[in-house]
């Protein structure tokens, strides 16, 4: 997987999605009477993307080649990459259940972890949420995610 | 005058308590993102949109412009007390001010940054008030096919001067302009892309889409490698010496041309206005090799002509509605945000609003001259702040903004897609610039093409039919044209400064 050329992947993934659009543009009006419908724009755009994609996927091949070992982070930074990625999306799940201000504790919990000693951490955490929640839920009004104890 | 009666018009909207104190803190958050490395202008300003949300557009416009502008000021701190941009164009302030620092000179560095910016920051922001309002009276003569020509030309000029491959820059461009079709199109009332989604019936909000592929995706890379802290360098006296106030005026002066033409043109970036006028001081002056060793100069010059640039850049923005950069497009995304469509109809239509900015610019200045010569000690302490306690701040904000745009925590997972998107562009060398702008552009690029096409009765033709379109157009052509050249021919790398991100 590491030597895997990853210019050839991107370009795939930019292909099918330009396959995707195309396709999906095909259902739309491509003109009527007036002039140019819905369909026009997306139907050229997608297709410019295909051929597009198709220039980069052989340029990968040719010229330029990105393995996937250049450009993915290794070892320990790889570690601390997942964890910010789990910890976003860890977030989204849980946060309609237990509230903003539980989650968020957890969140920069997790994110700050291995960084500072665990009370400092934990103070951290429950300090800023609280913060973040006093500034922008009751000054500033902005809504948040809340669980059914309206925090 | 009638632009000069409008700018004192402006200045008593601007001179408000309430609209003074969001100019204050704009600038104040604008230079705390310039200051820490990591964030720069436009995933900081993106982050911020959502805040402004509740507030009037007049109020929300000042805030988020004095960030654009305390960001510019900001980054040249960094750059010069610890060697580390702050934000892309301070990249050449690095060069000399760090060595000034290293002789126990960063004050007059600094000092001499500081006022630099000020003048350059100040006569762009006139020039604004005596181009602006005719340059829009002339793009009142612009009708659809003109607006048409004159966006690819400005996406051209993007995609021909920054970044390394031609290829990569369309295809960014591409997928933005896809994106923004996401939704229900305004014109015939059918639903595009929407896959079904309840969600995606109304596209993808700008700041969902700003906040992920520039603030998300800069977080995550940014996960790997967490930098490491230097001493920073006392500052003493913040003045340079008296010998070197007349090269320093010279350098000011020319930094401020350099800074303002460049602005004008949709596709420079701050980071060429800086690199031209470093080239052009070392150029002029009468001993090049004082360069990288130390020369105020090469401090004058840039960082004069960075917040000249930063000035001017908002001439086509306001006037035309073309935003010449990255930031300068999450402005408009603001502007669009708030109600307001930048462009010849703004100076017509909203004129009131236009000058309160344009005066509250000035303030912005202004404060931010006093801020930084007396207190540059002071936020050189903040570029302190580790980055591993500040990038969860810096996500658990942007989810919070994110959220708030519709009550949605599906919003809030776009921005993530969307910053792994970003991700995996800027691993794979891929422009971000293109993206946004097509993205904020987007619909506008397909309504005036579609009308002129309804209104033309020979079909593309009347592109090369009516005058204004026809030179437009042709210029498009003649940059694809030498795009394509420069590439084969690998000259490119020189300009390839897509680091405004």
């Amino acid at each position: 997987m590491r030597s895997q050329n990853a210019g050839v992947w991107a370009g795939l993934v930019i292909l099918i999605f330009g396959v995707l659009m195309f396709v999906q543009s095909l259902s739309y009006q491509y003109s009527s009477k007036l002039g140019p419908g819905p369909g026009m724009f997306p139907l050229w755009l997608s297709g410019i993307l295909i051929v597009f994609s198709f220039f980069y996927i052989i340029r990968s091949i040719r010229k330029e080649r990105i393995t996937f070992a250049e450009i993915l982070p290794k070892g320990k930074d790889s570690k601390q990459l997942l964890k910010v990625l789990t910890a976003l999306v860890g977030f989204i799940l849980i946060v309609s259940f237990i509230g903003f201000i539980m989650t968020g504790i957890i969140f920069l919990f997790i994110l700050l972890s291995g960084e500072y000693r665990w009370y400092i951490n934990l103070l951290i955490s429950i300090g800023v949420t609280i913060l973040l929640f006093w500034v922008f839920h009751g000054l500033l009004s902005v809504p948040l995610p809340v669980n059914n104890f309206g925090f | 005058m009638d632009s000069l009666l409008q700018l004192l018009q402006g200045f008593e909207t601007a001179l408000t308590w309430w609209n003074l104190l969001y100019c204050l803190l704009g600038v104040i958050v604008g230079m705390l993102v310039g200051v820490m490395p990591g964030l720069g202008p436009t995933a900081g300003t993106a982050i911020l949109l959502p805040i402004t949300f509740g507030m009037e557009p007049v109020s929300a416009i000042i805030m988020l412009s004095g960030i654009f502008y305390g960001a510019m000021y900001g980054g040249t701190i960094t750059s010069v007390l610890i060697n580390t941009p702050g934000e892309a164009a301070s990249v050449i302030t690095c060069i000399d001010g760090h060595q000034m620092a290293k002789q126990g000179r960063a004050g007059a560095a600094l000092g001499i940054a500081a006022i630099g910016s000020f003048i350059g920051g100040t006569i762009a922001i006139i020039g604004l008030t005596f181009i602006g309002p005719p340059l829009a009276k002339f793009a009142l003569s612009f009708g659809p096919p003109e607006f048409f020509a004159l966006m690819t030309l400005g996406l051209m000029m993007l995609l021909g001067l920054m970044g390394k491959s031609l290829l990569r820059g369309l295809i960014a461009a591409v997928i933005g302009l896809i994106l923004s079709l996401v939704g229900t199109d305004s014109v015939s009332g059918v639903a595009r892309f929407s896959f079904g989604q309840m969600e995606l019936m109304n596209g993808f909000d700008f700041v969902i889409v700003a906040m992920g592929l520039f603030g998300v995706s800069e977080i995550l890379i940014g996960a790997e490698n967490i930098a490491k802290s230097e001493k920073v360098p006392k500052i003493k006296g913040l003045f340079p010496k008296k010998d070197e106030w007349k090269t320093s005026m010279i350098s000011i002066t020319r930094g401020t041309a350099i800074g303002f033409f460049l602005g004008l043109i949709p596709g420079a970036n701050a980071v060429i206005a800086s690199l031209v006028s470093y080239s052009a001081e070392k150029k002029f002056s009468k001993d090049p090799s004082r360069f990288g060793k130390g020369a105020i100069e090469g401090v004058a010059g840039p960082e004069t002509a960075n917040n000249a640039y930063s000035g001017a850049a908002l001439i086509p923005l306001l006037t035309l509605g073309l935003p010449s950069s990255p930031t300068v497009a999450v402005l408009l995304g603001a502007f669009i945000m708030h109600g307001l469509t930048p462009g010849p109809a703004l100076f017509q239509n909203n004129s009131h609003f236009v000058w309160a900015v344009i005066a509250s610019m000035l303030i912005g200045n202004v404060l931010l001259l006093i801020m930084n010569l007396p207190l540059a000690g002071v936020w050189a302490k903040i570029a302190l702040i580790p980055y591993k306690l500040l990038f969860p701040l810096i996500l658990i904000i942007s989810m919070v903004g994110a959220y708030s745009v519709k009550n949605s925590l599906w919003d809030v997972g776009a921005m993530i897609i969307f910053g792994i998107l970003g991700y995996f562009m800027k691993k794979m060398d891929f422009p971000l610039a293109p993206t946004v702008l097509t993205f904020v552009l987007g619909k506008q690029i397909e309504s005036s093409l579609l009308r002129s096409l309804t209104i033309s009765e020979d079909g593309f033709l009347i592109f090369f039919d009516r005058p204004i379109s026809a030179i437009l157009i042709t210029v498009t052509l003649l940059i694809i044209v030498i795009s394509l050249f420069s590439e084969i021919k690998k000259k490119r790398s020189i300009l390839a400064h897509d680091v405004e991100i």
